[in-house]
């Protein structure tokens, strides 16, 4: 399908809007495929009778999932609407090909909705194998405004089937679709999965749709399908109709194939007349030539990173090695702490974060399947997947949201078979080192044939190499210090010879070195002008920041300093400002919730008082007294957060206190989970800051749990309280079977519930412990259930 | 304004203090509900059909099941559907103050509530006029949830509008809207004004302070 073409080819209309047209609607248009054949069979004959090279199947979005109830199995109503399809082609004795209609699965993904990557994949692979099996001809994704979604639906087309993939994606007039994906995301990622030909569909009419096919050819290799509607819809006597004719609608699809579009089709509103009118019109007029793009990019579900445009930031520090704090949160089942560092690499300039969670003993291909999720959740910043462990990396880039970049496949044959398959199957990226069975050579020379095999071998998988980056490998120069140039020198040959994008790790250079900050930024320095692309680096550090904006002046990168000096000059205005600091009490402060003043004034407390004292003698009664102003009602909710808040900032850093002075610390550990099928969890995260300010550990598993997985962490934590929360009367049942099998296999763990749709009498009904109508009573329970104050 | 006192109620402000900031964090979550809302919108209009002691809605033949909802839509003939979401974008935005700052996602999930029931107030005004146009009344808005009005039926609803394809407004096996913020809702037109859906009727909240007593 790649290839260049003489002629425009053309797809099929709507067949809803003709079967509607006949007085057909129904719910499950598919059901006529059984039910009605000769309408179905009709609509076919009638587009090929307009000239189109392509029908399409009456199989729109069904699947198991839709299908519940209908009395209908996906796979028989795909394999009658094929049988009909490929019928009315044989009898038209017209050279169409059959394509299977795929359309979208109804139900959000995880995270944001609640069907799992690995169901959607599977509902998908149910119709590809139904659809090979009765013979299609190509396999068409269409309608999907998630690209998540079609990422699901492209591999499971591809791996249970040889047949070509055409998918089509919405987008608004905004240019993104309803989870937020731009036109060059969908390229990127839609492309790198291995489908023949992308495009766009429904949504909006062909006007509209003309710029966003002048932006997919920008960035796509591949052909370009469109189907519009036949214009904006326009609801008149309680029915639908488009505003376009079909010979206004066949001009507009010349001015798509003008902006790029190889193959035309039609959605809802179109009919054999809008074809025929297409075919007419579009007779003689040259698709435009596809020109290969050989850009190097990756990407979230909603951004992609460019590299070669302008340098790009890899934040290097969800990594554990040499870092005690995330260690622990990986021993403490504590995601937020990868999430929150996630956030401050944004915040601080990453454009992509690295995600390494290899730490021994734990359950590495769940944590960074849990990492990747969340970030996914909160953040759209492209990810690195980095392990040694190959089933990390595949399982990752499996449920990727986007086109990741794997780290890392390196010279070493052993190493090329195991990670190049994972790249070409998942459309990656890959980070390739130069080093081979024989360890990393000392001379530039020898990285760069090392990294000409690695392009080679690649290709032979048929890795395109702009898939591949190349990182020529930072030595320490306390070791080697006669080295430290020859990496540049290979960064730069490497760039040259090969025409490939090259990342660096930079703070490995200043290991065993004092003042390794100095080190760092002057190597980073030196590397950027030697070309580098993509540093991996700690953006903490104030100085590399500087230096890569300095470098960006420098460079001509930032025209005109525009960024730069929008950027120093208002530091120097908030520098200014942070100097004025206030030294007010921190009980004061917690009672106004005062969230940027509880460091300074904790450490101001810790001056005259041990961590131990501040905990239990101002933090805690403030805390209490908080809590008897909102019984009160003398301050509302967003103030009693507000001071929670602020709690936890300065306990934080007591508790850091608390640590070094070996205090004897309790630990009574609660299990908090919003139960399975509810997402409402903002109420259970109050919940959470409270306890913890409270002094109790507790082991957050957010929100949709299983009760299986609620029971398996309060056995292995030997809970003694778990709290559930559901907001929904419809999953007060899961709630409900969530206490019975606690009360069933862990007799002496106690449960506490809340959340709106429930009081004290539904409590009882559904045999919770207890019943907590807010934060505070929340509380009450654990201190019952504990029987402690404070720490 | 209108929305704030709503948000503020929500959040159970009873003439409490706010000191500057509170205040301006408060300003901010308006605004920035304005910008990452992503409104959208289905407005159906079907037939009632009474048959057996059953409601069923023409065409689609979705059956409207509960003693509530046909007490609600007694003197109607016809009804609009209408399905509305704010779209994803806010989710991941309070995802996000959930993890940075508690406070700002509470009162953005509270403005993000009173936001779209703004929005289904504008569009049952817009089919309040047009029936008007035609000298007839509609009820008040009533959505699965409210008395005896499964929310199982929030699957049916979707997908007899499509809404799944056309706004991105899905329903997951729990019969969960999904984005969040998203109502279905059914409006009956008739000849005459029938009795009102009071907001706590609408509500699901069990111990609330502001229940009105009757």
């Amino acid at each position: 399908m790649s290839e260049n073409r003489s002629r425009v080819l053309l797809f099929d209309g709507a067949m809803g809007t003709v079967l509607q047209n006949r007085g057909l609607a129904s719910s499950l248009p598919a059901q006529l495929n059984i039910e009605n054949e000769a309408a179905v069979y009709q609509t076919h004959r009638a587009y090929l009778s307009s000239g189109v090279d392509y029908i399409t199947t009456n199989t729109f979005s069904i699947n198991d999932l839709k299908l519940q109830g209908s009395g209908y199995s996906t796979e028989e109503l795909i394999t009658a609407g094929i049988k009909l399809a490929r019928q009315a082609v044989a009898d038209s004795r017209q050279p169409a090909k059959v394509v299977l209609d795929i359309g979208p699965l109804g139900q959000l993904l995880y995270p944001v909705g609640t069907l799992g990557f690995e169901e959607a994949y599977q509902l998908f692979a149910v119709q590809v194998k139904a659809g090979a099996q009765a013979q299609c001809d190509a396999i068409l994704i269409e309608t999907i405004s998630d690209i998540y979604e079609a990422k699901a639906a492209v591999l499971a087309a591809r791996e249970h089937s040889n047949l070509p993939v055409f998918c089509t994606m919405t987008f608004d007039k905004t240019g993104r679709s309803f989870s937020g994906t731009d036109i060059e995301t969908m390229v990127t990622v839609l492309e790198s999965l291995g489908v023949s030909v992308l495009g766009l569909n429904c949504s909006t009419g062909p006007q509209t749709m003309i710029k966003l096919v002048r932006d997919i050819a920008s960035y796509s290799s591949m052909p370009i399908l469109v189907q519009p509607n036949a214009g904006l819809p326009q609801y008149r006597n309680n029915l639908t109709r488009y505003d376009l004719e079909p010979l206004e609608y066949a001009e507009y699809a010349k001015q798509l194939v003008e902006a790029g579009a190889s193959i035309i089709g039609g959605c809802c509103g179109t009919t054999p007349e809008y074809m025929t009118a297409c075919r007419k019109v579009l007779t003689g007029v040259q698709p435009r030539t596809i020109k290969p793009k050989n850009y190097t990019a990756i990407s979230s579900y909603a951004q992609t990173v460019t590299f070669g445009q302008e340098v790009k930031l890899i934040g290097e520090r969800i990594n554990p090695t040499g870092k005690t704090k995330l260690k622990q949160a990986l021993k403490d089942n504590d995601l937020t702490y990868i999430l929150k560092e996630a956030i401050a690499q944004q915040n601080e300039g990453a454009d992509i974060l690295d995600i390494n969670l290899g730490l021994p003993g734990i359950d590495q291909i769940a944590w960074m399947k849990q990492a990747v999720y969340g970030i996914q959740t909160i953040l759209d910043i492209p990810l690195q997947i980095d392990s040694a462990n190959v089933q990390v990396l595949e399982q990752a880039a499996r449920i990727y949201n986007g086109k990741p970049l794997i780290n890392s496949v390196n010279g070493k044959a052993e190493s090329m078979k195991k990670i190049f398959p994972i790249v070409k199957k998942y459309g990656a990226c890959v980070l390739g080192l130069t080093l081979d069975e024989k360890g990393i050579p000392s001379t530039a020379e020898e990285r760069l044939a090392i990294a000409q095999k690695i392009i080679d071998t690649a290709a032979a998988y048929h890795i395109p190499k702009k898939n591949i980056l190349i990182d020529c490998l930072v030595l320490t120069a306390s070791a080697q210090q006669q080295e430290v140039l020859e990496t540049l020198k290979a960064v730069h040959l490497v760039k040259s010879r090969l025409g490939v994008k090259t990342v660096l790790g930079i703070s490995n250079v200043s290991y065993g070195l004092p003042a390794r900050d100095n080190l760092n930024k002057t190597f980073l320095a030196m590397a950027l002008h030697a070309g580098l692309d993509a540093p991996i680096l700690n953006t903490a550090k104030q100085e590399i920041i500087d230096t890569v904006a300095a470098f960006k002046v420098l460079s001509n990168e930032d025209v005109q300093a525009k960024k730069y000096i929008i950027s120093y000059t208002n530091k120097q205005e908030h520098q200014l400002k942070t100097v004025k600091a206030h030294q007010q009490p921190l009980a004061d402060i917690v009672l106004s919730g005062l969230k940027e003043e509880a460091i300074p004034s904790a450490q101001q407390a810790l001056k005259t008082h041990t961590a131990e004292y501040i905990i239990n003698n101002i933090l805690i009664p403030t805390l209490d007294q908080v809590g008897l102003q909102y019984e009160t009602e003398e301050i509302f909710l967003p103030q009693l957060i507000q001071s929670a808040e602020t709690a936890k900032l300065a306990l934080s850093l007591l508790q850091d206190h608390l640590q070094k002075s070996s205090t004897p610390k309790h630990n009574h550990k609660i299990i908090l989970a919003t139960v399975k099928g509810d997402i409402h969890d903002i109420g259970k995260n109050i919940v959470k800051i409270v306890l913890e300010n409270y002094g109790f550990a507790i082991i957050d598993l957010g929100k949709d749990v299983p009760p299986e997985q609620v029971l398996s962490t309060a056995k292995d934590n030997n809970a003694r309280l778990v709290g559930l929360s559901a907001l929904m009367t419809t999953t007060i049942s899961s709630m409900a079977e969530t206490i019975k099998l606690l009360n069933e296999q862990l007799p002496d763990c106690q449960t506490m519930v809340g959340g709106a749709v429930l009081n004290e009498e539904y409590a009882k009904m559904i045999n919770a412990d207890y019943y907590a109508a807010d934060a505070l009573q929340a509380v009450a329970v654990a201190r019952s259930v504990f029987d402690s104050k404070t720490f | 304004m209108q929305y704030k006192t709503e948000v503020l109620q929500y959040l159970g402000y009873q003439g409490q203090a706010v000191d500057d900031q509170l205040h301006y964090t408060i300003e901010q979550c308006w605004q920035d509900t304005a910008d990452l809302a992503q409104v959208r919108y289905i407005v159906k209009q079907f037939d009632l059909c009474r048959r057996q002691n059953e409601l069923l809605l023409k065409p689609g033949a979705v059956v409207l099941t509960g003693e509530s909802i046909k007490k609600h839509l007694a003197e109607s003939h016809s009804c609009y559907v209408l399905a509305v979401t704010l779209g994803s974008k806010i989710e991941q935005q309070l995802a996000y103050y959930q993890l940075t700052d508690l406070t700002r996602a509470g009162i953005l999930d509270a403005y993000a509530s009173v936001y779209i029931e703004q929005i289904c107030d504008q569009l049952t005004e817009q089919i309040r006029l047009r029936a008007a146009q035609n000298n007839l009344q509609i009820t008040d808005r009533f959505s699965p949830g409210y008395g005896d009005f499964p929310l199982t039926l929030q699957t049916a609803i979707i997908k007899l509008l499509r809404a799944d394809v056309d706004i991105g407004l899905t329903v997951n096996q729990h019969h969960l809207l999904l984005p969040r913020k998203s109502i279905t809702a059914v409006i009956g037109l008739q000849q005459d004004s029938s009795p009102k859906v009071t907001k706590c009727e609408r509500c699901d909240v069990i111990e609330c302070r502001f229940k009105k007593s009757n």
